[in-house]
Formats: structure tokens, sequence, C-alpha cells
């Protein structure tokens, strides 16, 4: 079965960008003419056949003003969903893939593969398809018309005369088969002459290589004598080649003798130098030891100094520690004594902070008491009993102003009865004025009457009025008196309350205060126990206090010991010896070298002394490099007598090595004339081996030759199979055979499935016969379907009523893809309402509805609202600013 | 408490468009109501497709009336839900249970509302939901919770896989709520017993009379009827009641024997229609060589004598003779495999060259076919 899920619209005609879900049951797709519903079943088409619906150019799928445009559809087949994508001149190709529930695979890729898939998946062609379960716009019933020629289309019966005309594919191929066979016989004869060449190479080849032979052996020869020669001329070159190296070395010998002979005249003038150098130098030894003393006795000098000034400073701490200690041993019974003050403050702490403690409590209560005492007596006591009598009195007024006041109401509801009993008669007396008679008592009346009895109830009312008037200004007087009273009484009330309030607080205030008295005489014997322990508290800080002084200045010369002045005396000795020896140190060495005892005039006679010694090292320098010089000299002279003796022993060497330069140069001549020959025989054998291989080649060629038409022979016998072949096929296309066997077996299936689905719509003829071969034109063609009535009577389906018509036309078309689709399921109707009349209208509705018993879903394009009531799942399209949009409209109100 | 189960009746079907098939239906309707009365039930409930349409016929809609009142004489209390016949296809129109509910003949429980009290037994339906609703009647199913099992759900929809019908379902048995004693169910037309994980029975009553040629098979085994839902324990109990309907029979007529199998079906019919008021209605199948239609009508027409009504429901002569070695196709080829069949076993092909001359037969390519010829023909 198969189920559209799906269609998606990219620059398709007229939709820019559409989405569009499917559901099981009737998908209705209405929207007005031009709205771009069609589209939607156009890109269904396209996606599974790569082919248009309407007869236009695939460009003009393309939506106005895009490059390229897209269609992908979901569908379900069988349970598998799968995803076929078509692209119109886009980059990239169509494909078709399964989906899974976590991705996908691609099946094919590329528009005839995906076409093969989509062929294998739903086991139909487009022609089936189209004539069948895709129904264009008011053409249900176009397959009566056609039956015959849409069977042949879809049985392929067409394509089968096709295949099977003289000019037909197969005819063809069996003449072509001919041909080659003709072709062969020309290839036998042509294999016999390539035989005869063959042979005639071969005996070529075989003169040639004895040739080649001889000349082999020759060129053998040569080069064996070659080899010889060129070994005597190798040993030769040998020995030329040492003797003119040995020359070379003679004359090096003989050069660097004549340069070392040059340098050696120089010698004597430098040894001149060298002594005159070295008597100048003598004196350094003498200045180094007297500059030495220099430095010594100015370190001695300043050492000297720092003992002397670190002695003076030893001496003055000594005496200050000294006086110290005296001032320590005279302070030392005061602070005794502080020290044990202080002791005995801190016993006495704690009793002190309890009576500081006990103090402050006292001085809170008695503040608390003055308090109470100055708000006692701040408040004044006003008996209350005059204030309840006049309260008394006050209310009995009251009372009796609203009695007053009760009786001034009813007396003026009195006069507002007697007014409005005045006021009605005075109206009837006017209403009723044809009427004479009395409106109180009854009697006949005269107009004169009447009008006396009018005027007196005029004045009446009117004094009765006056008397309302005054009645309610009493009342009004009265009730604000009432008010008044009224607020009276409640300020008394309050005031009262109040005076109530103020009388407890009183009482109150003296209970508070007797017990406060009570709390202060307690706390007053306390402080009076710890009286004397306070008092002792006060002298012993008092005293503390003068001798605070004397404890600060003890407290200075404390940390002075007898032992601290006896280490300073010691290491003052200790510098005074260092100083003495210095002292001694110094006279020693001035005298020993003659030196004054002089700072200034060391450094003077330092700095001549240095001078000199500067301008003995300046000397001395030169006189390394001469030094130096003579070395290398004497060196020369050494090298000199070497190269003397290795020059008597090459001279030696040249004279024992024997070479023959004529004869040398005879062997020479000999090698070039033999290679020459050598040469010359060499292009001979190439010419001779090229030449063989020539024919060898043209041997092969003609051998693989042979082997081609040899097995272009062996074909013979399959073409004449496939000739064989191929005429069997043309037979069994013809009429008599596949074709009767399809149609027969078609009609049979497909009356079988009529006959089911037209029960399901509640159509059910006694029986029913199709007919494929219609034949005739017009009036005299014979109709596709006959059917016998109740009667048993034949009746040509065109005999039929609308509705009937339109039902058998889609039974028929659903019936043959029940018949020749594996996996029918989706039926698509392009406006299948054109044309018909209301009455025609439902009835086809109820034919779609039924047909959902075969198909299980619906696709149904329509602009007629009233096909919405079929849908299960309706979609409305709207072309808005050009571009169709769609809209999901749902058909169920009732869940909703 | 007993209660009977009621189901499909399609009031206004008429079957192969005939006057008797009509009435067929309203007098299984008026057998109905005479049950609910005999047996004295409680109440009778309807698990909807009272009516075939939406907007039924006047004569449907009178028999209903007429025979609903005699229910509620007896003071039985009739409670239904509508189905996806009864359902209307526009906004504004109603399902005609609500004419039949403005007389006070029944309660109908729609989308709204779905529970009627019945002494101690509750009972919840909803009226057919079609599969674009689906997501709200799960909704609700999934709030139904029952305070005892002394409970009935009615149900009008199609339920995988208890009742497939067609591919048009929009439940799956695990949506089916717990805790009912009893859910009863319409639209599936065979009757069906079925105990759910958790004790719940499902109870199909199915149609009380054969409305599509498709429920042939189930009332040979099954027949037809209503069911009696006893409730008298905490637990329901149920029992079949049958329908006295016309009956259908499916016969073979071989084409070869034509005279001589007719008239052996009209002695067998004969003695079948002596014990039974109603003639049957015949679904003929024909079998052997093909001979003329009309030929055949003819001949058929005696018939008439022993059925109401009868009719050619399938054809299976052949036109090639069978001691040819001629296969048969099966009813489900498609036209690829009765091509396949043809070249196969007739022809003699191998199944490569038969699969390649389908494929010459496919396609259109003119290269592409002399290719594929040259392959058949060995050349390549």
């Amino acid at each position: 079965m198969m189920e559209i899920k799906r269609i998606y619209l990219e620059n398709f005609l007229s939709h820019e960008k559409s989405d569009i879900k499917f559901k099981p049951g009737i998908n209705v797709i209405i929207g007005h003419n031009g709205a771009g519903k069609s589209s939607i079943i156009d890109a269904i088409y396209f996606s599974l056949f790569r082919d248009p619906v309407r007869k236009i150019n695939q460009d003009d799928l393309i939506r106005k003003g895009s490059k390229e445009a897209k269609v992908e559809l979901d569908v379900e087949i069988n349970g598998k969903t799968y995803q076929i994508t078509r692209l119109i001149k886009g980059s990239i190709t169509d494909t078709i893939s399964e989906i899974f529930p976590n991705g996908y695979k691609t099946l094919a890729r590329g528009a005839k593969e995906v076409d093969a898939t989509v062929y294998k998946l739903i086991n139909a062609d487009e022609e089936i398809f189209s004539s069948t379960l895709f129904i264009a716009q008011g053409k249900i019933e176009e397959i009566f018309d056609n039956i015959s020629k849409i069977m042949d289309k879809i049985l392929r019966i067409e394509r089968m005369n096709e295949l099977r005309e003289t000019n037909g594919p197969i005819h063809q191929l069996i003449k072509e088969v001919d041909n080659e066979l003709k072709y062969l016989e020309g290839e036998k004869e042509r294999y016999k002459i390539i035989e005869q060449r063959i042979n005639d190479n071969k005996k070529r080849i075989e003169e040639d290589q004895k040739q080649l032979q001889e000349i082999t052996e020759r060129v053998k020869r040569i080069q064996e004598d070659i080899q010889k020669k060129k070994t005597e001329i190798t040993q030769l070159e040998d020995k030329k080649a040492k003797v003119e190296a040995l020359f070379q070395n003679k004359l090096s010998i003989q050069k660097e003798i004549q340069e070392i002979e040059e340098k050696l005249r120089q010698l004597p003038g430098l040894l001149g130098e060298k002594e005159n150098l070295e008597t100048k130098v003598k004196d350094e030894e003498l200045l180094n030891n007297k500059l030495n003393a220099i430095k010594e006795a100015k370190a001695l000098i300043s050492s000297i100094k720092q003992t002397s000034q670190f002695l003076d400073n030893l001496i003055k701490q000594l005496n200050s520690k000294k006086s110290d200690l005296e001032e320590k041993k005279r302070l030392e019974d005061k602070e005794r004594i502080y020290q044990e003050l202080n002791r005995k403050k801190m016993e006495l702490e704690n009793v002190e902070n309890e009576y500081t403690r006990l103090t402050s409590i006292l001085e809170n209560i008695k503040r608390n008491i003055e308090e109470k005492k100055r708000r006692l007596s701040e408040m004044k006591i006003i008996n209350d009993e005059e204030l309840k009598t006049k309260l008394e009195s006050l209310n009995e007024e009251l009372e009796r102003k609203r009695k007053e006041k009760e009786e001034i109401t009813s007396k003026k509801s009195e006069v507002e009865g007697e007014i409005k009993q005045l006021v009605s008669i005075k109206n009837n007396l006017h209403s009723l004025e044809s009427v004479s008679k009395c409106p109180v008592c009854g009697r006949d009346l005269s107009a004169h009457e009447r009008s006396k009895i009018y005027q007196e109830l005029s004045e009446k009312i009117e004094q009765l009025s006056k008397q309302k008037l005054e009645l309610n200004k009493q009342y009004l007087s009265l009730s604000d008196y009432i008010n008044s009273l009224q607020s009276t009484i409640m300020q008394l009330q309050s005031q009262i309350l109040s005076l109530q309030k103020l009388k407890g607080e009183y009482e109150n205030l003296k209970q508070e205060l007797e017990k406060l008295e009570k709390q202060k005489a307690d706390y007053e014997e306390k402080v009076k126990n710890y009286q004397p322990a306070h008092e002792e508290y006060v002298r012993v800080k008092d005293q503390l206090k003068e001798l605070e002084d004397y404890h600060n200045r003890y407290l200075k010369v404390s940390r002075v010991s007898e032992n601290e002045i006896e280490d300073l005396e010691r290491e003052i000795a200790e510098k005074e010896k260092q100083k003495a020896e210095d002292t001694e140190k110094l006279s020693q060495i001035l005298n020993e070298f003659e030196l004054p005892n002089d700072n200034k005039k060391l450094l003077e006679i330092e700095k001549q002394i240095e001078n000199k010694i500067t301008e003995i090292q300046n000397l001395k320098r030169k006189l390394e490099d001469v030094k130096a010089r003579l070395a290398v000299l004497q060196n020369e002279k050494l090298r000199k007598t070497a190269l003397e003796n290795e020059l008597k022993n090459v001279e030696e060497e040249i004279s024992t090595i024997k070479f023959d330069v004529a004869y040398y140069q005879k062997l020479k001549e000999e090698v070039e004339k033999m290679n020459d020959e050598y040469n010359r025989l060499s292009v001979e054998m190439g010419k001779l081996e090229g030449e063989i291989k020539a024919l060898q080649s043209t041997i092969d060629n003609d051998l693989k030759e042979l082997e081609e038409i040899k097995k272009k022979v062996e074909k013979e016998k399959k073409l004449i199979d496939a000739k064989k072949n191929l005429e069997g096929l043309r037979e069994i296309l013809s009429e008599k055979k596949l074709q009767a066997y399809i149609k027969n077996n078609a009609k049979t299936s497909i009356e079988n499935n009529l006959i089911t689905i037209l029960s399901k719509f509640d159509l059910t003829y006694r029986a029913l016969e199709l007919n494929f071969e219609q034949g005739g034109k017009g009036k005299n063609k014979a109709s596709a379907i006959v059917v016998y009535n109740d009667k048993g009577d034949e009746v040509p389906v065109n005999a039929l009523s609308g509705g009937e018509r339109t039902s058998i036309a889609i039974a028929l078309r659903l019936a043959i893809a029940k018949s020749l689709m594996r996996d029918s399921g989706v039926l698509i109707m392009d406006e299948p309402t054109v044309n018909l009349d209301e009455y025609r209208r439902r009835e086809l509705i109820d034919i779609i509805r039924s047909s959902l018993e075969i198909v299980h879903q619906i696709i149904l394009v329509t602009h007629e609202e009233e096909l919405m009531e079929a849908g299960d799942y309706v979609l409305k399209l709207e072309k808005k600013g050009g571009i169709s949009k769609v809209e999901v409209v749902s058909n169920d109100q009732q869940v909703v | 408490m007993r209660i009977l189960h009621v189901s499909d009746t399609h009031l206004g079907k008429r079957q192969y468009d005939k006057d008797f098939r009509e009435e067929d239906i309203y007098d299984t309707f008026r057998q109905i109501i005479d049950i609910a009365i005999k047996e004295r039930v409680d109440a009778v409930i309807h698990t909807g497709d009272f009516f075939d349409k939406n907007e039924p016929p006047n004569k449907a809609i009178l028999v209903a009336l007429k025979e609903l009142k005699r229910l509620k004489e007896k003071e039985i209390p009739l409670i239904a839900i509508a189905g996806d016949h009864d359902s209307p296809k526009r906004g504004s129109s109603i399902f005609p249970q609500r004419i039949l509910e403005e007389e006070g003949l029944l309660i109908l429980l729609d989308h709204q509302n779905n529970y009627y009290k019945l002494n101690d037994v509750e009972i919840f339906g909803i009226s057919h939901v079609p599969l674009t609703g689906v997501k709200v009647l799960k909704e609700k199913l999934e709030k139904m919770k029952p305070s005892s099992r002394k409970s009935i759900l009615m149900l009008h929809q199609g339920v995988n896989p208890l009742l497939p019908y067609q591919y048009s379902y929009q439940l799956e048995v695990s949506d089916l709520p717990k805790g009912f004693g009893i859910i009863t169910l319409g639209h599936f037309h065979d009757r069906i017993k079925h105990v759910l994980n958790g004790g719940t029975l499902v109870e199909v009553a199915g149609s009380p009379d054969i409305i599509s040629v498709a429920e042939l098979e189930g009332y040979q085994k099954n027949k037809k009827g209503v069911t009696v839902i006893d409730y008298s324990t905490s637990e329901p109990s149920i029992h079949y009641i049958n329908t006295d309907i016309r009956p259908q029979l499916e016969v073979t007529i071989n084409t070869n024997n034509l005279e001589k199998e007719v008239e052996s079906l009209i002695i067998r019919l004969t003695s079948l229609i002596n014990g039974n008021t109603k003639k049957p209605i015949l679904h003929i199948t024909l079998e052997g060589t093909p001979r003329k239609k009309n030929e055949i009508v003819n001949k058929l027409r005696d018939l008439s004598k022993v059925s109401e009504y009868y009719r050619i429901a399938k054809d299976n002569t052949s036109y090639i003779d069978e001691t040819k070695n001629n296969p048969k196709v099966s009813p489900t080829s498609s036209l690829d495999e009765m091509i396949m069949d043809y070249l196969v076993k007739v022809a003699r092909y191998t199944e490569s060259n038969a699969k390649l001359v389908l494929s010459i037969l496919k396609e259109e390519n003119e290269d592409e076919v002399y290719k594929l010829l040259r392959k058949f023909a060995g050349l390549d």
C-alpha cells in the first residue's frame, strides 16, 4: 500500500516554498482557480515520474524569476518511508532515500536511477498510474472512450507491436546480424592471404641471421686484440706520470731554500738589540720592594687611628654605666614598698567592683522614686458624681424631646392626608365637569354650587398647607436640638470614662512607689557594709600615686649590673695593647726603607716609583719581541739543512726510472686503426638486427590478425543463434501469443475487481463484461463495458445514468490499478466535479467516500467549497502576491 | 443489571441499491427491539453507525422513531454514541441521533457530554473521532477513570490490531484506558471478544445484518446479532443473541456444465428455503471455460425462483486451455508478474532472458532497447 505523507515544493510553478503534509483518508485541496492547487498534484506526479502532467516544457515548471526548482516527496510504501527529491536545472542530482527514525539511506542518485527505483517500489509505470489512480480535470469517464487504446498502452500491447514492426528494433537487429554474417565470409578469404605472407617473412629472417653470425665472430677477435694493446699503453702511461711528478717536486724544493737564505741575513742586528735591552731592565725588583713597604705603612697608620677612636667610645660608655649603678642602689628601698602596695590594691579590686555596682543600682532606684513622685503630684483627681447626675438629667430631656417630635410627625401626616383628600376631590370636580353630582355626598350640583365648593376647597387647602409648613419648621428645630443633646451626652460619657481610667493609674503609681522605697532601704544597708573596704582601696591608690615617679626611674636603671662594667674594662685593655703593637711595627718599616712618617709624603714617593716601574715594563715587552724573532730564525736554519737532503734524494730517484716515448706513440696509433674497423662492423650488425626485428613484428601482427579473424568466425554460430532468438521473440510478442495471454488474464482480473468494487459502491449488476476490442468509430464504437440488469438484459455503459457511469468509471480505474499494480493505495483527482450539476456532485462525493474502502488515501483538488464536506483533512490554497500559500483547515468541529 | 449491546445498525442502507435490502435492515432493527423487550434488559447501549448516512432517508428516521417509542413505553433507556457514518461532514450539521434525543428516545453521549450513570453502573462514551482528532481523543481516554469495574466504555473507532478496519484505525490497543469492566466497540462488523491485560473485556457486537460482502466469512462462522452484558456480579459476563437475517451464500458454477450445475443448485436451495422464511442472496463464482455472458445470464435467470437476488461475484473462467499447459494467473498478479509467467512457463525462456524481455517492453529509449535486444539475442 502506498501513502503520500508530504510534498515540498520550492520555486515550483506558483509555489515559492510550500511544505504540505497529507493524511490517510480524504485530503481535499481547495482554492480558487489559479491559486496553485493543481501544482501540488503536478509536484507529486513530477516527484514520482520526473514528467510534467501538463504538456509543457520542464523548464516552465520553474517559478518565474527563479533559476531552479525542487520538489521533495515523502511516501510510505508497505510500511517503509521514502523520500524522493527532484530538481529542475538544479546543481544537485535527483535522489531517493529510505527514511529511518534516526537517519536515512540513499538508494539511488541521478534521474534515471531514481526513476528505476520508483518503478520497482510502486510496481507500476507512469502509464498505468496516469490512466487509473491519477484522474485529470473532468476526465473521469475518459476511460470508457479510449479503453482499448488505454489497455493497449498499459498492457504494453502497443509497445509489443512497435517492437515487432518491419521497421522495428527487432527486425533491424536481425538485419544487422545478417550483414555481420556476410562480412564474416570476406574475413575467411583474408585469413588465407595473411598465412602465406607469414611463411615468406620467416625464410628471410633465417638468411639474415646467418650473415649476422659471421660478423659477430670477426668483431670478437678485434675486440680481444684491442684489449691487449690497451693494457700495455696503460703501463707506459703510469711511468710517464711518475717522472713528471718528481721533476715538479725538485723545482719546489730549490725555490724554498732560496727563500730561507734571504731571511737569515737579519740575524746579527737582532742579537745586538737584545743585549742592550737586558741591561736596562735590571732595577725592577728593588723598586717593587720599596712600593710594598709604603703600602704596608699606609695601612698601619689608618688602623692606629681607628683603634684610638673606638677606645674613646668605650671609656665614655663605662663612665655612664657606673653612674646608673649607683642610682639603682639608691632607689631599691622605695621600689620594694611600691610592689607591696600594688599587690594590696589588686586584692581589694573585687570588693571595690561590687561596691560600685551596688551604689549605681541604688542611684537608679532613687531616680525612679523621684520620677514617680513627680507624676503623682501632677495628677488631679476630679469627682465624677457631679457629671453622672448631669448625664441623667440630659437623658431625661432627650426622651421628652423625642416624644414631642413623634407627636409633631403624626400631626403632620394627618394634615398631609387631609390635603391629599381635598386635592383629589378638587381634581374630580375639575375633571367631571359634565357630571353634576357632588363628589362628596353625591347629590346633584349646579354650576354655581360647584364653583363655590371649588373655592372653599382651595381656601381650606391653603390653610392646611400653611399649618403643614409651620409643623415642618417645628420638626426641624426639634431635630437639631435632639442632635445637639445627643452629642453633649456622648461627650459627657467619654469624660466619665477617661476619669475612671485616670483613677486606676493613680492607684497603681502609689503601689509601685511603696515597693521602690522598700528596695531603696535594702540597698542602702548593703552599701554600708562595703564602705570600710572602699575607703581602704582609695587610700592604697593614693599612696601608689605618690611612689609612681620613683618606680619609673627605677625601671630605667634596673638593667645595669657589675658584670657588665667588668666586661667593658677588659675590652678597653685589649684595644690599647693592639694600638701599641701597630705603632711599633710602623716605626720599624719606616726606618728600614728610610721613609718619612707622613702620609702625604708617602703618597708622593709611591707615585714616582710607580712611574719608573711602568717604563721598565715597556722595555721588557720589547725584549720579549726580539727574543721571539731570534727563535724563528733559528728554526729556519734547521729547515734549510733538511731540504738540501731531500733534493739529493729526488735527483737520485729520477735517474732510476726509464721511459721510452717513441714506442709509446707507435702503440697508440695501432689501437686507433683497430677501433675504426670495429665501428664499421657494429653498424653492419645493427642493420641486420633491425631488419630481423621488423620482419618479426610483421609476422606477429599477422598472427594477431589471424587470431582476430578466427574469433570473428567463431561468432558465426552465435550470430546464427541470435537471429533465431530474435525471430522467436518477434513471434512470442505477436497478437496470438503473449498479447492474447495478457489481455485475457488482465481482463478476467479487472472484471473480478470491478465486480467487487461496484458492490462496495452499492451498485450491483447481475453480471458485467469488459470489452477491450472496441473497433469502429463514433456511435459504432463498441461499448467498453456491458452490464446485465435485473432482467438479464444487456445495457451498454453509455445508456446508464450519469451517477452510475461515474461510479463505474472510478471503479474501473481502481480495478485496473488493483489488477496491474501490486501496491495501489492512493487516488488522486484534479477537479473531478467540473461540469457536474448539484445532484451529480453529491453522488460523486458518496462514490469518493466509498472508494476509501479500496484505496486508503484520496487526494482531491477542487475549487468548490461544497467538496470540503467530503474531506477528512482540508488544505486551503490562496495566492498572495503571486505566490501560493497553503493553510490547513481541520474538518472535525466535533472534536475541536 | 443486564444491558443489551447493539451496534452498526446502518438504518437506511440500500445494499445493491435494492428496496428489499433496505427493508431487511429495518426488519433486523425491529427484531432487536423485540429482543430487548423480551429479555427485559435494564438498558440498551448502541455503539454507533445507527444510520447509514448522516442524512438518512425519511423512512429510516420513521422506523427509528416508531421502534424506539416501543422501547420507551417499556421504560428501557437507550444510551448511544454516534459512528463515522452518523457523523456530519460539515461544521453546521448535526448527528441524526439528535432528532431521537429531542423526542426523549435516547441519550446521546458525544464529545462534550460523555458520562451517564445507570444505577450502580458507570457508562462512558465518546462518539466517533476521525484520525485528524486522534490526539484529543487519546487525551480524553487517558483522563477517564471509572470508580469501579462496574463500568462500561463505549467507542466507535478502529483499534489496531483488534479492529484493523482497512488501514483506517485511529487507536492502538495500548491506548484503551484501564479500569473498565468492559469496553464495547462499534465500527467493525464481525463479532469479537477479547480480554486485555488487566482483565478488561473488549466486546465488539458487530453489525446485526450483513452490510458488506466482506462480512460473509465472519457471518458463516459467528452469525449476526446483539450481545447481552450481565452485570449482576462485580465482573461482567456476556452472551450472544442472534438475529434472524436473510441468508447470503457464495456458490460456484462451472460454465462447462452450466445447465446441470444451475439445476442442482436450485434443488439444493429449494430445501433450504423450506426451513427459512427469507429467500437467500447468491454470490456466484464462475469457473471453467469462458462463455458468452448473455448465455450465462440467460441460464442463471432460473435462480430467481429460489433466491431473492443473485449476482456473478467472480469470474474465474480462463480463456487459455489448461490442457496446453498454460499457467493460471493468480488474481493478485501484477502485469509484470503475468508477463514473466508467460515468458518462463509458456515460452520457456530462462528467468534472466524473461527479465530482459520485460525491461525491453518498459524501455522507451531506442538506444537502450537496442542494447537490451542485443543482450537478449546473446550478442553482447
